[in-house]
């Protein structure tokens, strides 16, 4: 993991380690070409998972920069993992003292995106932009799995009638963006299926006065927008428009403290019938007195061996077997149980496995690793910090859980069959000895019927 | 060499050039100043497995495409949508949809395709069609 510098329009292309520019090809010095943003091998040095890359907002020539999309472009990189993003931030000054310009891809409808496990900070909010210069309502910087956006700016000002958006594919955050919407009927945050986008502090701008310019639109089958605080303003929110409209299967829309007027309508006029749930609250700009409630069903356990057991006891001094019963009957997408245990590693520092046993109702439809994980959070024994690592699979990939033989009390509860099913994670680097490890089982799949039961083992194994 | 851009802040003047280096008055604050280039399109990846959905993944069709994509569900929603307003208002929809400068109309990803989840749960598509043709 180390810091690598660009430069676009240096005289020499250095090896990407200095932010200095190097005197001769392949020197020390930072690389010259921003093509390496866009997906270009370096040609001298290296780019490597959990690196941080500096992008000077000026050329050399002391000239804002501006790319012209020809075709569909991807950024980052996809050495990128899920556990080592790479790091991309357009200095601010910070590196290169006054140097506070722009870096804009430009398109004629075309879209550009961030490839998965790769994040984008403009420490100038708005010096990162996307601009598409043509009608178009298929203009998206799209955001792929894990990726975390800060800063950036969508903007459909030179476009007359429809406008650009953010989308998320998988999960995806985007912090502090700014988005100018022209006329938005697929909004100025949109999901895809099964997609999930967190938006904070947003600042949305409707420049055109349409009715049928939306906000927020989710996909269907289970996807979710989550903006937490920011604000809704411009000549559109006088004009009819609306926050978002009903999009179906099981999607979902939350909006706390964000300052919207009261002039845009929270639905707009399409009809349907659909399985989609709107949260608002705080449309003043203030959370308010807003109580949230978790509420995805029920967990229970009891103490006469009645439920399967595996290898968990209570704490008493009977020691009596101990399982949980989860009936996630009101669970779903943004709305995920979870049963947390922990585990004291007291041995030596190191690599470690967690496996965790569940049974799962035979009938349980849609039971995948997409649906159902656990988390890990673990303090790193290089670095003595926190690490999260989870074992969920990307959404609609069709995962299956892993069968298991452990050795449970019993494999039917009632008339209900269960299946034996484990989650095995591995940490990526030592875990230090003598401290906490935190194991959430969790999942966001909703029980249909009295049938869908999880029996969780709360003691983890960890190897 | 690097493309000039300059634009004067206050009058709108716009300079376009091509030359090593700007002109030094527009690295004044008077002028904005920008370089641009085309931004780098990578290869295609030889090892990259072979994409078989119909149209190589691309989520934006013209209509003809999506009637392909469709296949014999094409007939079985016209059929529907003579008896129910709210399948013609799809068909109509798409009948109505005109091209994007790219020349696609019909984009895979846009949240009014969600009426073919609906015409699944109606029993016009079969189980599971409407997630095949969304993903192209």
């Amino acid at each position: 993991m180390a810091n690598k510098f660009i430069i676009e329009g240096a005289a020499f292309n250095g090896d990407g380690t200095s932010s200095a520019e190097a005197t001769v090809a392949g020197g020390v010095g930072a690389w010259n070409t921003i093509t390496y943003f866009e997906g270009a091998t370096p040609a001298y040095g290296s780019l490597a998972a959990g690196d941080t890359v500096y992008i000077r907002s000026k050329t050399a020539a002391g000239a804002n920069i501006i790319r012209t999309i020809v075709a569909a472009t991807n950024l980052g990189s996809l050495l990128a993992t899920a556990e080592n993003h790479i790091h991309w931030v357009l200095d601010g000054g910070n590196i290169w003292g006054g140097v506070t310009g722009t870096l804009t891809y430009s398109a004629t409808g075309l879209s550009i995106s961030l490839r998965e496990n790769n994040s984008l900070e403009a420490e100038v909010r708005g010096a990162f932009v996307y601009v598409p210069t043509t009608n178009n309502t298929l203009a998206t910087f799209t955001l792929n799995n894990r990726c975390v956006v800060r800063g950036a700016m969508v903007d459909s000002s030179l476009q007359t009638t429809n406008g650009a958006r953010f989308s998320a594919t998988d999960r995806a955050t985007l912090i502090s963006p700014i988005v100018k919407v022209r006329r938005g009927g697929a909004g100025a945050f949109s999901t895809s299926n099964y997609s999930q986008l967190t938006v904070i502090d947003p600042d949305v701008e409707l420049i055109g006065s349409y009715s049928d310019t939306l906000i927020a639109v989710t996909g269907i089958y289970g996807a979710r927008i989550d903006i937490i605080g920011g604000r809704v303003w411009g000549v559109g929110t006088q004009a009819g428009a609306s926050i978002t409209k009903p999009s179906g299967s099981d999607s979902g829309l939350r909006i706390l403290g964000t300052d919207i007027p009261r002039t845009v309508a929270i639905f707009d006029s399409s009809s349907g019938t659909y399985n989609h749930v709107t949260e608002y609250i705080g449309a003043d700009g203030g959370v308010g007195a807003a109580i949230g409630s978790a509420r995805w069903g029920v967990a229970d356990s009891r103490s006469d061996g009645y439920y399967p057991t595996l290898n968990a006891f209570l704490p008493t001094s009977v020691a009596q077997p101990w399982s949980w019963k989860l009936h996630p009957y009101f669970a779903g997408r943004g709305r995920a149980f979870e049963l947390p245990s922990m585990k004291l590693h007291t041995g030596d520092s190191g690599v470690k496995t967690f496996t965790c046993n569940f049974l799962l109702g035979e009938e349980f439809v849609g039971a995948d690793a997409s649906r159902i994980w656990i988390d890990v959070e673990y303090i790193d024994d290089a670095t003595g910090q926190r690490k999260h690592i989870d074992s969920r699979a990307k959404a609609n990939s069709n995962t299956p859980l892993s069968s298991s033989t452990a050795n449970w009390s019993a494999s039917t509860y009632g008339a209900v069959n269960l299946l034996k099913r484990q989650i095995q994670l591995t940490t990526p680097t030592s875990v230090k000895k003598d401290t906490l490890v935190v194991i959430t089982f969790g999942g966001d799949i909703q029980a249909l019927t009295a049938n869908d039961l999880i029996f969780v083992c709360p003691d983890v194994v960890m190897a | 060499m690097p493309n000039f851009r300059a634009t004067h802040e206050q009058t709108g003047e716009i300079a376009e050039y091509n030359q090593s280096l700007p002109l030094p008055e527009h690295l004044t604050e008077d002028w904005r100043l920008e370089e641009v280039s085309d931004a780098y399109v990578a290869p295609p990846d030889p090892e990259a497995p072979a994409d078989t959905r119909m149209f190589g993944g691309r989520r934006q069709l013209t209509k003809l495409e999506f009637v392909a994509l469709l296949g014999t569900d094409f007939a079985s929603i016209l059929a529907a949508a003579k008896q129910s307003v709210q399948v013609e208002a799809f068909v109509m929809l798409v009948t109505l949809a005109t091209p994007d400068a790219n020349g696609y109309a019909v984009d895979l990803d846009d949240p009014r395709m969600a009426a073919l989840a609906q015409l699944e749960a109606f029993g016009v598509l079969g189980a599971g069609r409407a997630q095949e043709i969304l993903n192209g």
